[in-house]
């Protein structure tokens, strides 16, 4: 490797990130050659070593270690450069090595025909450059600098390393070339957290820039800039790259080298290009390309927020639903479908802890106050191997530390509920908190109401917040948080259905090493729901509920081209299947209580991303699940055990066993990518997941009171193959991003229902159920606009999600009452200018799978009997609706400390009345009336007033 | 707890709506052949029914296309009387009895279909349950708060019927019930004039069951051997119930399987689009074919042993209704009674006032 000592004239470790830390990192750059910090380097790659071997064991790429350990100058290539295009073919070799190459001598020719088979790189720059008065310099095997001797290997002007930093951000326009050093180098110990404090000042006037956004792009964690451009981060010792943007400048991407705790300013520059007409977009442009995984989507809560939504609440569970492969049944119904895919199939984790019901008021409104979260990522193809116990996906919704600086605060009043967060420190620099609350107060709509059955009824929901961040010393700090929320609704007198979550959890975080460091966390959950019948015969409280604990170890190595995860995790869940109790003195109904169920699930898992080549990256790893179900308890038996029927009950036991029912399963994560060039690229997938308790309903979708249901011998887990391949192509600097995947997933076990099935209270649950197979499979095309005063996206998924069981539908395949062949969605914004932003949004679906009566009988005169056609054999009409929003802000000033805004929306503009569900009323022998439901079959307009002390 | 739910739906989000739409169905294929028999055991007959026909579309509003077909009544596994296609035959106890032979008590029905086609179906045997004694009757009036077509809130009155019973029968068996709900109302004219010479006659007008309205109670799902208030019946209160309003009540005593098959039944037509509603599906059969070309076919046999109960609901306790023509000549029917539907100036039998 071409190692030259560079001398600066100055440098410093807190200005404005400009060329005094481009000659502040050369300088070090040298010096460090004679340094400890060799030592260390010596020591990672060591590390590199067993980290190969382990990935060779696992994948067999045996040939990836060697190609991932050469360096720059020791790459052989093969070359063929002509004196007429001798610059464009080594460009092209250095893009395709991921390598900055910048020619500085621009008048540099090359005067005959070179050919160069197997040399090594550093050889084919020494002899490109041997007879003329040029050098090059390799800096840290992503930055080639040809150029003039004398500069290069003596007299570094300022001017120099100024023209070559603006003319390699002119030339890429998104890599800042150089690493900024932040901390002390002379104290580099294994070191632990580190606080990163800085400011964002405007590259003309110095002034401060208030609201710009920073995301750390390999933790996917930011932040904004206060009232005086300010900002804050977190960081363990190590290297990554800062996403810094802000509206009406050009965007940079800094990478940054983190030894301790530090100060770091950075210049932003008027953008030329876009004026003051830009979106803030809150991850990497070229993300889709980049990435390793297939099938991932991360949802931007700044997105959502522009969005048009239902009574003014901002919504990351309908966000998610603009995402190709992701769908729901309707308005009004909790969950949402991914790949074809059940509701219960989608795994919900908040920071560490998952939760079993996402939505509030039936589905309505999201389970989740957007003001609180950092982020939210949905995995529906590629599921990393560190997640699990689910089928079809996985949403990974993060939750923001307090603020350590200072005390913020910000919410929103709207139609049906209002929200405020409140942030900041206890302690500063040591201790912060958050908490938020959301509530409705719908109540007083209803007793406004002069009907009786109306004044006396109640519709209520709560959530609240809290999560206390504490920083012990810079090596470890730990979190405390708390999830609460609640939904009432009662009737009158006649009956109503409560249900609530707590959420509970404990992360410890710990930096063991730079390359090391530990989460550990501790999670305990409680989701009780019930249901009344207050009146009549009938009258009664079903009550159910599902708790667990789980302790999760999860260790994570990064360095250079590797990211490495592992970890074990235990979980003890324990469900009350259903508890039934008659209310008041004229109930016949019998009461009844199904025994109490446990279960625990154990799984080891490793996880890896790993950059074999520039252009070839692959991801893998393993999860070894145990799954066991718990006795001592009684059990049915049945003659046929693989076939429990009720007519074949063979009796009750006592199964006196600890553990009455076992299952293991290894399930391999894998994906893979490969770049054609900067803007292109291929990725595979394939993931194999299992899930042990599932949610039982057989309504349209889950309804509160659906119990989750654990496997047993009867009813043993569900297992799918994922098979993901997507092609995906950028175009005009990463504005355009384009991506087409197709998936494909087989279940094994899939659970669905008998006709008319007891599924309440039912101690022999398992004689109501049917297993079989399922798969479900799809195309789905995104184009997607990042940046502009018109922006947005569109996205199309063609799928089909069918099911084959036995006793149903005579063992044909047949569709889920999910299976919505095409989906397409259309998001535009229109930003007018920085206070002003119209968004549109457009969906159209086909309609879903429906059961409606093929024909009619009459049975003693007047009674009809109407006859069901195969279970879902027709489709509701089309779904498609428009909303629109107009949001008017202050936009960023300075001078301004209390940011507010308006957003007035309609959803459904042009009131379509979508059916939720199509049914059949038959009165005497008159000819039946097909009546459709439309859940929100007006137009909605909405006005929230948001608020934001920064 | 449904009009709960549309509330929930309707009215916290002030967004519900329901209307009829048009659905493209496909072509179906021919009419499926359904078997549907009864046999009713009452205090001093027996009543038979079979119905042999094909399914018709839903938007087919002819009567139901009767199949030729050979049907016999079995009692005991021997065979008894030969039916008519959709005819009921009434037949005595004793004489049944003195004819065929057993005994009521020991009374087990099934039947056997031969179509032309060659196809032979059977059902299971069913034994005629005796119907409870003692079972009550009880009229209940209750006003609510509405919305009007206007938008207005009004108050509306509604009469209920409500039935109270053992499950016990005289042999303590534990049986399943069913009820069958019609009634007569009385309508005497109201010419609005002063001549006191005017004759005035008086009308019983019949009022069907509603018919897919299925009152059933399955003796599994009731906790103990009696049911109280369960409401089998409710009308909205009219000047149907000013002059005097005669229930009849067919209480139908039927095994724990009819009741799931009625339950079946039940939940196929009345269903509320919510996501509470639980998926209809295919409704089950006790029938099997025995011998010809296998075919796709439909039905259900059962018997049921049939108590019919009467409940004549006051002017009083019914919220004292209004005569159509108190206050003026509102329709023909004030000055011709007849013109009303299912009239006839013929007293019921059973109407004691």
């Amino acid at each position: 490797m071409c190692k030259k000592e560079i001398t600066a004239p100055r440098f410093s470790q807190h200005g404005p990130v400009d060329v005094d830390h481009i000659f502040f990192l050369l300088y070090r750059f040298g010096s460090l050659l004679l340094s400890d910090f060799w030592i260390e380097i010596d020591r990672v790659v060591n590390d590199m070593i067993f980290i190969r071997h382990y990935l060779c064991l696992l994948f067999a790429f045996s040939f990836s270690a060697i190609l991932a350990g050469q360096q720059l100058d020791s790459i052989k290539v093969n070359l063929e450069l002509k004196p007429d295009n001798w610059q464009e073919r080594l460009r092209s070799l250095t893009d395709g090595l991921n390598v900055i190459l910048f020619i500085a001598d621009t008048s540099m020719v090359l005067t005959e025909n070179k050919n160069y088979r197997e040399q090594y790189f550093g050889d084919v720059l020494l002899d490109l450059v041997r007879e003329t008065e040029n050098s090059f310099l390799i800096y840290r095997d992503y930055l080639v600098v040809i150029g003039d001797r004398t500069i290069l290997q003596e007299s570094r002007s300022s001017e120099f390393y100024q023209a070559l930093q603006q003319s390699l951000s002119a030339a890429n326009n998104k890599v800042d070339d150089l690493e900024i050093l932040v901390g002390d180098m002379e104290k580099v110990v294994s070191s632990g957290t580190t606080v990163i404090n800085g400011k964002i000042v405007d590259g003309e006037s110095d002034e401060s820039i208030i609201g710009a956004t920073l995301l750390v792009r390999e933790i996917g964690q930011g932040t904004d800039t206060d009232e005086d451009g300010k900002f804050q981060l977190q960081l363990v010792p190590g290297s990554y790259t800062l996403l810094v943007q802000y509206i009406g400048y050009q965007e940079r991407q800094i990478p940054i080298r983190v030894f301790g705790s530090g100060d770091l300013d950075i210049v932003l520059n008027r953008s030329s290009i876009l004026l003051d007409e830009v979106v803030v977009e809150a991850k990497k442009r070229d993300e889709n390309i980049q990435s390793v995984e297939v099938g991932v989507s991360r949802v931007s809560i700044r997105e959502i927020e522009k969005l048009p939504s239902f009574l003014g609440e901002v919504d990351i569970i309908k966000g998610l639903l603009q995402q190709p492969g992701v769908s729901t049944i309707g308005e009004g119904s909790s969950g949402f479908n991914v790949r074809g895919g059940t509701v219960d199939q989608n795994l919900i984790i908040v920071d560490e802890g998952m939760i079993f019901n996402v939505s509030h008021a039936l589905g309505f409104f999201s389970a989740f106050n957007s003001d609180i979260l950092s982020d939210a990522v949905l995995y529906k193809g590629n599921i990393p191997a560190k997640y699990g116990g689910r089928l079809a996906s996985v949403l990974d919704v993060n939750i923001k530390d307090g603020n350590f600086q200072k005390l913020r605060f910000k919410g929103g009043l709207g139609v049906v509920s209002s929200r405020l967060s409140l942030e900041g420190p206890l302690k500063k620099d040591k201790t912060s908190f958050l908490i938020s609350v959301r509530s409705t107060y719908s109540d007083w709509v209803l007793k406004a109401v002069k009907i009786p059955e109306v004044s006396t009824s109640s519709a209520f929901f709560y959530d609240v917040n809290a999560k206390f961040t504490h920083r012990f010393n810079e090596r470890n700090f730990i979190s405390v948080s708390g999830y609460s929320s609640a939904d009432q609704f009662t009737y009158a007198d006649e009956f109503g259905f409560d249900y609530e979550t707590l959420l509970g959890q404990i992360n410890y975080r710990s930096v063991l090493n730079d390359h090391l460091f530990s989460t550990l966390s501790i999670i305990y959950s409680d989701y009780q729901s019930s249901l009344s019948d207050e009146a009549g015969h009938d009258a009664s409280k079903l009550s159910i509920g599902t708790e667990y604990i789980k302790i999760k170890e999860n260790l994570n190595f990064s360095f250079d081209n590797l990211t490495l995860d592992a970890g074990i995790s235990l979980i003890n869940y324990q469900v009350n299947p259903g508890t039934v109790v008659p209310q008041g003195e004229t109930s016949s109904v019998i009461p009844a209580s199904v025994l109490e169920e446990e279960a625990r699930e154990i799984a080891v898992y490793s996880d890896a991303i790993f950059k074999v080549t520039p252009r070839f990256s692959i991801s893998g790893g393993l999860r070894f699940t145990i799954y066991q179900f718990l006795g001592p308890r009684e059990m049915y038996e049945y003659l046929n055990p693989a076939k429990p029927m009720l007519e074949e009950i063979s009796g009750r036991n006592f199964l006196d066993e600890k553990i009455i029912h076992e299952e293991s399963l290894l399930q391999p994560r894998f994906s893979a990518r490969y770049l054609f060039d900067a803007q292109t690229s291929v990725k595979i997938g394939y993931a194999r997941t299992s899930q042990y308790i599932n949610q039982i309903s057989n309504n349209d979708t889950p309804t509160p009171t659906s119990i989750w249901q654990l496997s047993n011998q009867y009813i043993p887990s569900q297992l799918s193959h994922n098979f993901s391949l997507g092609y995906f192509k950028n175009f005009k600097e990463n504005i355009w991003n384009t991506g087409l995947e197709l998936y494909y997933r087989h279940i094994d076990r899939l659970i669905d229902y008998r006709d008319f099935a007891d599924l309440i209270a039912n101690d022999h649950l398992e004689t109501e159920l049917l297993t079989g197979k399922g798969q479900a499979y799809g195309v789905e095309l995104s184009l997607k606009k990042q940046v502009g005063v018109l922006h947005g996206w569109l996205n199309y998924t063609w799928s089909r999600s069918l099911r084959k069981i036995a006793g149903i539908n005579r063992q044909t395949w047949y569709p889920s009452n999910f299976d919505k062949p095409h989906d397409l969605s259309l998001v535009t914004n229109y930003q007018i200018n920085k206070r002003n932003v119209i968004s549109l949004y457009f969906t159209y679906s086909t309609g879903r799978a429906i059961t409606i009566p093929l024909d009619r009988h009459p049975v003693e005169g007047d009674i009809v009997v109407l006859n069901y056609s195969d279970r879902n054999a027709f489709r509701a009409p089309d779904y498609h609706r428009l909303d629109v929003s107009y949001t008017l802000g202050q936009g960023y000033r300075k001078s301004r400390k209390f940011k507010t805004s308006w957003t007035f929306s309609v959803y459904n503009l042009y009131a379509r009345r979508n059916a939720f569900s199509v049914y059949v009323v038959q009165d005497n022998l008159s000819k039946p009336k097909i009546n459709r439901l439309s859940v929100l079959g007006n137009a909605f307009p909405s006005l929230t007033f948001n608020f934001e002390l920064l | 707890m449904m009009r709960g739910l549309y509330f929930l739906w309707g009215l916290i989000f002030i967004t519900g709506c329901i209307d009829t739409i048009e659905v493209d169905l496909p072509q179906r294929p021919a009419g499926r052949l359904v078997v549907a028999g009864v046999v009713e055991r009452g205090p001093d007959d027996y009543r038979f029914l079979v119905d042999v026909v094909r399914t018709q579309d839903l938007e087919d509003e002819k009567p139901a296309v009767r199949e030729s077909a050979d049907i016999r009544i079995l009692n005991q596994g021997v065979e008894t009387l030969s039916l008519d296609n959709g005819q009921s035959l009434v037949f005595a106890i004793d004489s049944f009895h003195d004819v065929f032979g057993g005994t009521a008590d020991a009374a087990v029905f099934n039947i056997e279909i031969k179509t032309t086609l060659g196809g032979v179906f059977t059902s299971l045997d069913q034994k005629v349950l005796a119907p409870p004694q003692g079972s009550t009757p009880a009229v209940r009036y209750e006003e609510r708060s509405e919305l009007n077509n206007v938008g207005n809130v009004v108050e509306n009155g509604y009469v209920k019927l409500l039935m109270n019973s053992s499950l016990l029968n005289a042999t303590s068996e534990r049986v399943s019930l069913r009820w069958d709900v019609s009634g007569v109302f009385r309508f005497p004219e109201r010419p609005w004039t002063d001549n006191p010479f005017i004759f005035v006659n008086t009308c019983y007008v019949k009022v069907g069951s509603k018919g897919n309205q299925i009152n059933i109670v399955n003796s599994a799902e009731v906790n103990n051997n009696e049911v109280f208030e369960f409401e089998v019946s409710e009308n909205e209160a009219d000047y149907r119930f000013a002059s005097g309003y005669y229930y009849t009540i067919l209480q139908k005593a039927i095994s724990n399987e009819t009741a799931s098959y009625w339950q079946e039944l039940q939940k196929g037509v009345n269903r509320a689009g919510t996501i509470f509603d639980s998926p209809a599906g295919q409704i089950r059969s006790n029938i099997t074919q025995t011998d010809g070309s296998p075919e796709d076919f439909l039905g259900y046999f059962y018997t049921a042993g049939v108590d019919t109960l009467r409940y004549l609901a006051t002017w009083e306790e019914t919220g004292k209704q209004f005569h159509l023509c108190a206050r003026a000549t509102v329709s023909d029917a004030c000055c011709d009674c007849l013109l009303l539907v299912n009239s006839s100036y013929d007293k019921p039998h059973y109407w004691v006032d």
